[in-house]
């Protein structure tokens, strides 16, 4: 199966603790023709948002650092402006509401680890399609 | 009536009515002794007097018919004495007293209202005398006819009342004195009598005014009669069976005791707080447990008459529904913030009190069940971390196997790195499970050593072997110092390597490139003490008591990006403890940490 095509040189920023699964996610959206810039913690996200721009955040809920939910507050606080759409990480359970992320959070999708990469790629495009189409 | 009866002793209650009884029938009876007496004399006072005049008036015929009157004055004098006469004499012809009873008056010329010649029969005469008494005198003629030679003059006592009181007067004294003294007699005798009962009676007032039915005391009596003997047997058998009955209650008194304490040693005993309150929520009871458990001072007396919410902190609200007081109720009370200042479950029972009257007590328990809260939120923390734990490597595999499928990957470098990375992951996983599967046993307690004798050096040397490949890699200096001669011990050999692999691979792993890691081991009298030193990041002071509890991994970010289950050290801690030694650690941070693993040898 080919991956779902997308435009040209979207940025996402992959925010993943885990140097391993970092890679693979590396890997595959740069295959699928995304921008991709890594950020090993929280804070580094945080300070990565705030110097440059992405098109989806890709960020873990566990991390050092900011947690991916503090990256999000601290989004919506400090830059409402952008309207990042986001994928969320977990290796949580089902403790973690969706619906609840969504609306307090903003967040567009979560994804339980283990995922597939295809399923995280389906939900990149998602996001890109929502930014691009009204522009 | 009883009480009245109670305030005098019986004998003296009995004397005084034998004496007011006595009184008045002696009264009585001398009333009727004086009225009889005074109707028979009036009856047969003129009948007598005359008799006897005759009787007298013949004497004196006869004695001067016989004896030329010489017996005449003996006589009048006998005659003059009698109750009725006030004076008697005998008047010859001419008026001359020839006796009287006054023998002053004989030879002296007496009335002469009255002579002998002048009648035959006896003359009755009224006479008022000067100081305004009466008299009635009798003239009698002695002698008849020519023989007649004078005349009797017998002055009679007209009041014979007052005579007769005159001649009682002299009794008087007696007669006052003998009835009184007769009475005193029988006074005494009476009261001898009455003795033995008065004293009876006495002693049954006494029981019948006591408050208990065994509120009292018998005496026996000293008198000999019959009464007083049968009252001592009778005595003799309650006072028998008031000392049965009283050691029955000092029995059941002292055995009472013995179970009161018996229970209060158990209530002290426990490790629960237990309290009982009125129905004011005042507490009547509290064990040693509730006024330590509530930091209050474990003297129980301190706590009686305070409330239960009294003893909580002032900020805790125990939020007691009014209107709940007759359902038992368990509740938990949070002493702090956090679950580690404290939290204690209390409960409340009610008790109907003894009475059975519906005044509702309560007893209260308070359990410290910190602990066990701590605990829970630990299993949750646990399966939160295993479920991450599980989680991580296996979403890696997921995602490597998954991007070789469906990239059509013509590098076979690359194919080889992700298959590498695959199988990485897979240990990673593995060991995990390999953890999980002794911290469960260890859980469970079933974490069996199977020891054997072994050859520490080759073994340590083995360890060694084992990590020096990590050392290498980060360039860390690897100092192992062992010993010239090592004891024999007696080991778990996998599990015994697979803690020390854990220390020195800790070592390696939280050792910046190009520090150093010191494998020593030193041996004591009895034990033998294997140290893994290093120069890595150390452990903060707020962390190190935490850092053998499982799951536990350092909220360090140097820490946190490097790959671990936190259960590394909760095992080689249990297998130290196993093998009958401990795990001991000094760390600084930023400079460093050793770990002493202590061993008994054989």
């Amino acid at each position: 199966m080919n991956p779902p095509a997308v435009s040209a040189a979207h940025s996402i920023l992959v925010a993943e603790d885990n140097r391993v699964m970092s890679d693979v996610m590396r890997f595959n959206l740069q295959k699928a023709g995304y921008h991709v810039t890594i950020a090993r913690n929280g804070t580094e996200a945080w300070e990565l948002l705030q110097s440059a721009r992405f098109d989806v955040l890709v960020t873990d809920y566990q991390m050092p650092g900011l947690t991916g939910e503090e990256v999000c507050k601290a989004m919506r606080t400090h830059r409402p402006d952008l309207h990042l759409p986001i994928i969320f990480l977990s290796a949580r359970g089902l403790e973690l509401s969706v619906e609840r992320m969504k609306s307090e959070l903003g967040i567009e999708t979560l994804l339980h680890k283990p995922f597939s990469p295809r399923e995280l790629l389906e939900a990149v495009a998602k996001c890109v399609e929502k930014t691009t189409v009204p522009v | 009536m009883q009480l009245r009866s109670s305030q005098q002793p019986l004998s003296r209650r009995l004397l005084g009515h034998y004496l007011m009884f006595g009184l008045a029938s002696i009264i009585v009876l001398s009333a009727g002794w004086w009225l009889l007496g005074q109707s028979l004399l009036r009856g047969h006072h003129e009948h007598e007097l005359l008799h006897r005049i005759d009787e007298v008036r013949s004497l004196i015929v006869a004695d001067q018919a016989d004896n030329n009157g010489v017996g005449t004055q003996a006589l009048i004098g006998l005659l003059g004495s009698e109750v009725w006469v006030a004076y008697a004499g005998v008047v010859d012809a001419n008026g001359k007293f020839l006796a009287h009873s006054k023998p002053t008056r004989i030879g002296k010329i007496g009335d002469r209202h009255c002579l002998p010649a002048d009648h035959e029969t006896v003359i009755e005469r009224q006479i008022v005398w000067k100081d305004g008494t009466r008299r009635r005198e009798y003239w009698a003629p002695l002698g008849s006819g020519k023989a007649s030679f004078g005349c009797l003059q017998i002055g009679v006592v007209d009041d014979l009342e007052s005579a007769h009181w005159n001649r009682l007067t002299n009794w008087l004294p007696f007669a006052i004195l003998a009835p009184i003294l007769t009475l005193g007699i029988g006074g005494i005798v009476l009261q001898s009598t009455a003795r033995t009962n008065a004293a009876i009676e006495g002693q049954l007032c006494a029981v019948s005014a006591g408050d208990s039915p065994s509120d009292f005391q018998l005496q026996t009596l000293t008198e000999p009669s019959p009464a007083a003997r049968g009252w001592n047997r009778l005595v003799e058998r309650a006072l028998g069976q008031r000392t049965t009955s009283s050691l029955d209650t000092k029995l059941s008194q002292s055995l009472g005791g013995l179970l009161d304490k018996r229970f209060e040693r158990i209530l002290s005993s426990l490790p629960d707080g237990v309290a009982m309150t009125d129905k004011d929520g005042h507490i009547t009871y509290a064990n040693r447990a509730l006024g330590v458990l509530l930091q209050q001072s474990p003297e129980t007396a301190a706590l009686r008459g305070r409330t239960i919410q009294e003893l909580f902190p002032r900020d805790v609200n125990l939020h007691l529904g009014t209107g709940q007081e007759s359902r038992p109720v368990v509740f938990e009370v949070p002493l702090g913030a956090t679950l580690a200042e404290g939290v204690l479950r209390v409960g409340r029972s009610p008790v109907v009190g003894d009475d059975q009257s519906s005044t509702l007590q309560h007893v209260w328990t308070v359990r410290d069940i910190t602990q066990q809260k701590l605990a829970d939120e630990m299993r949750t923390q646990f399966v939160y971390s295993a479920t991450h734990e599980l989680r991580t490597p296996l979403a890696n595999i997921k995602a490597y196997a998954e991007t070789l499928a469906i990239n059509e990957l013509t590098d076979p470098e690359m194919q080889k790195s992700f298959l590498n990375t695959i199988n990485s992951e897979a240990t990673r996983l593995a060991r995990f499970v390999e953890e999980l599967l002794n911290v469960s046993q260890m859980e469970a307690g079933s974490l069996s050593l199977y020891r054997t004798e072994v050859d520490l050096e080759r073994l340590l040397t083995e360890i060694g072997d084992k990590v020096r490949p990590q050392m290498v890699q980060k360039e860390i200096t690897f100092d192992v110092q062992l010993p010239p001669k090592l004891p024999k011990v007696l080991v778990d050999k996998d599990k015994f390597i697979a803690a020390l692999v854990n220390l020195l691979g800790n070592a390696a792993k939280y050792t910046p490139d190009n520090g150093r890691v010191t494998f020593k081991v030193t041996v004591a009298l009895k034990e033998i003490q294997i140290s893994v030193e290093d120069t890595g990041i150390g452990i903060s002071s707020d962390e190190l008591p935490k850092l053998c509890t499982k799951f536990f991994r350092s909220t360090d970010d140097r820490v946190r990006v490097l790959p671990g289950s936190g259960l590394g050290l909760a095992f080689t801690q249990e297998v130290a403890r196993l093998h009958g030694g401990k795990l001991s650690v000094h760390s600084e941070l930023n400079k460093g940490s050793e770990f002493i693993m202590t061993l008994p040898t054989a």
